[in-house]
């Protein structure tokens, strides 16, 4: 009955390892009956086995292992071991009257620009003096302006006029009329 | 096995309610398993270690969120497996920019470093690490990742499919493809049969 026609074939071999279950009734039948193909599964099945013993047998084990819940809750002081019992409590005080100092500081330094910027002079107003004072300037380094000021000065606004009349008299002119 | 079982959903429960022993109880029984599982994947001891830490600190940040009890390994074990996902997309980011070199020759060779053996045992080491790996490459990864969840770290194929998140027909579909890929790999075969005497 166990003909070369009968015998499982390359896939039906492959199907039998992954489900018996997938293969039709006849093939199951022929493999209960048939030694040479139920070495051939064997043997595969026992390649496999091999392959899983042997990644097993040579893969390297874990030296460590630190259980997760100790490595939550000690993550940060685990990082710091000097920092134990009595100095935690101080060293989270001083960190805490640091960070209060730097905070007065802070906002004090900030009041005291706040009131200076108010009174400060615009960008626009220096410009608008540096320019009166260089309209100044070479008006003073000038001399003839210097002497019509000291007599603008020593005299009334009246005799402005008369010291014109002196400097440059009126001419009539009769063809005028 | 259906009392162990039993006994790891009752662990589970009661890791989920807060309990710290539990925790620990399911922490020594899956972490060699779950080291095992992401060295497969990335080759690297050190690595291995770092993203089992990872992994079982996810565990315990997300166990409250676990519906169903009876499901805890294909829950962790999903859980390992994006872990391991986003190291390799981070190292190939870090690859690309050149910040590391992807050298898993020399890492492997770092790794045998602390096993004792005779001479004969460490190149039968390295000759399976080079096979193992060179099967992984020859295979797409649905079908690497459904053969060494399969035979590797010998998950039955409804708990593959629970963990990938496919249809049973699926993983199979896979798992056949990536067998007969297997069966032409003579080298391995071969390899494998000299174990077995």
């Amino acid at each position: 009955m166990n003909t070369a026609y009968n015998h499982l074939n390359e896939d039906q071999l492959i199907q039998l390892i992954i489900d018996p279950d997938d293969l039709p009734h006849s093939v199951r039948n022929h493999l209960d009956g048939c030694t040479r193909c139920q070495t051939e599964k064997i043997q595969f099945e026992q390649e496999l086995a091999a392959f899983g013993r042997m990644a097993k047998t040579f893969a390297p084990t874990s030296g460590q292992k630190i259980y997760p819940s100790q490595q939550a809750s000690g993550r940060f002081w685990s990082m710091t071991p000097f920092l134990t019992g009595w100095r935690r409590p101080i060293l989270a005080g001083g960190l805490t009257i640091i960070l209060l100092i730097c905070g007065v500081f802070s906002w004090q330094m900030s009041m005291n620009s706040s009131v200076d910027t108010s009174k400060m002079p615009t960008i626009a107003e220096i410009i608008d003096e540096q320019l009166i004072v260089t309209d100044v300037i070479p008006s003073e380094d000038s001399h003839l302006t210097e002497i019509i000021q000291q007599f603008v000065h020593d005299t009334n606004g009246y005799l402005e006029d008369e010291f014109v009349e002196f400097v440059a008299p009126f001419e009539f002119d009769q063809n005028s009329v | 096995m259906a009392k162990n079982n039993t006994e790891i959903a009752d662990t589970v429960a009661k890791a989920i309610a807060g309990n710290r022993q539990a925790t620990e109880r399911l922490t020594d029984l899956y972490y060699q398993t779950v080291f095992r599982m992401v060295y497969y994947r990335t080759s690297s001891k050190s690595d291995a270690e770092d993203l089992t830490q990872e992994i079982f600190m996810q565990m315990v940040k997300y166990l409250p969120r676990l519906k169903d009890k009876n499901r805890f390994r294909p829950w962790l074990f999903r859980i390992a497996l994006n872990k391991v996902y986003d190291f390799h997309r981070k190292k190939q980011l870090l690859t690309f920019f050149g910040s590391i070199s992807d050298n898993i020759q020399d890492e492997a060779s770092d790794n045998t470093r602390d096993q004792i053996g005779t001479p004969a045992d460490e190149l039968m080491r390295k000759e399976f690490w080079r096979q193992f790996r060179q099967l992984g490459d020859s295979l797409p990864r649905q079908e690497r990742e459904v053969f060494l969840l399969r035979f590797a770290d010998e998950q039955k194929i409804k708990e593959i499919s629970l963990i990938l998140k496919k249809s049973e027909s699926t993983v199979k579909t896979h798992l056949y493809r990536a067998l007969k890929k297997f069966r032409q790999n003579s080298e391995l075969r071969n390899m494998l049969k000299g174990e077995l005497g």
